[in-house]
């Protein structure tokens, strides 16, 4: 019962984010950008000013599946920001932003990459390490179990962490790509208003994450405090 | 089995209720750090 109370709300908060982001999108899709620049020419333009023409730009299919890989230095953009609306301009400005971040070895783009993968594994085997160990101690005697459950938290907080160390990440990249536009004159007034519906939205989707992981975390914590407390 | 649903109720509602507050401090807060949209 008590999970509902931590599960619910961050879920419904994540399914709103996911909500008014696929709309904006699908909204300022429908609105041409005023100098009729598809999302290759906005990266075109943007790459060359702003000093990132190293950057490669390739295709990926699905919606919103736009990303930049600092590994390889490529930015892969979705069908949807290929068109020459004002959503595919935001996000191809935004994820410029991340190569900008890259080129000038923003620090909590470092943070980010240095914990990916214990981030990765405290996602996977956090919670399932805080079951196991639940199980045992409900099932046994002695602290192993509570210990083992422990052990999940704190691995699971690595991943916790990357959620909020993407905050930042993604807050500054969308910064970085209004700064962007208005700088190269890619945007009317109006449009960068429009262009931040979109971002804005987009930046949602993230702090229902980390809600929603830290939500999860504390769920567990409650619980061993709880299981603690019974044991003594 | 009354008080059960009640409580179940009720944990619906606040629920319910913090799921609206959370909702609003996320977009006041996203608003305010990048600016605000056009609505």
């Amino acid at each position: 019962m008590l999970y509902l109370l931590f599960a619910v709300p961050p879920m419904l908060l994540a399914l709103y984010a996911q909500w008014r982001v696929q709309s904006a999108f699908r909204q300022y899709s429908q609105v041409p950008n005023a100098q009729r620049l598809n999302g290759f020419d906005v990266a075109r333009i943007l790459m060359r000013n702003e000093g990132l023409e190293y950057v490669q730009v390739e295709s990926i299919p699905g919606e919103l599946t736009d990303h930049y890989d600092p590994r390889g230095k490529v930015m892969r953009l979705s069908q949807g920001s290929q068109a020459p609306s004002v959503a595919a301009m935001a996000i191809v400005a935004h994820e410029l932003g991340h190569a900008a971040q890259d080129k000038q070895d923003y620090v909590w783009l470092r943070a980010r990459a240095g914990i990916v993968g214990i981030a990765n594994i405290g996602s996977q085997l956090g919670s399932i390490l805080f079951f196991i160990g639940l199980m045992l101690a409900a099932f046994s005697r002695g602290p192993m179990g509570l210990q083992i459950a422990w052990a999940g938290v704190i691995l699971f907080s690595a991943a916790v962490a990357f959620t909020l160390v993407t905050l930042p990440v993604e807050f500054n990249a969308s910064a970085r790509a209004r700064e962007m536009l208005v700088r190269n004159g890619l945007v009317t007034q109006q449009e960068l208003g429009q262009v931040g519906s979109v971002l804005n939205a987009a930046a949602l989707t993230y702090v229902a994450a980390a809600a929603q992981a830290v939500s999860q975390l504390l769920y567990f914590i409650f619980v061993l405090i709880g299981a603690n407390r019974s044991d003594d | 089995m009354e008080e059960d649903l009640r409580r179940r109720l009720v944990y619906g509602i606040i629920s319910l209720i913090l799921t609206s507050l959370a909702a609003w401090l996320a977009t006041y807060l996203t608003n305010k750090i990048l600016g605000e949209p056009e609505e």
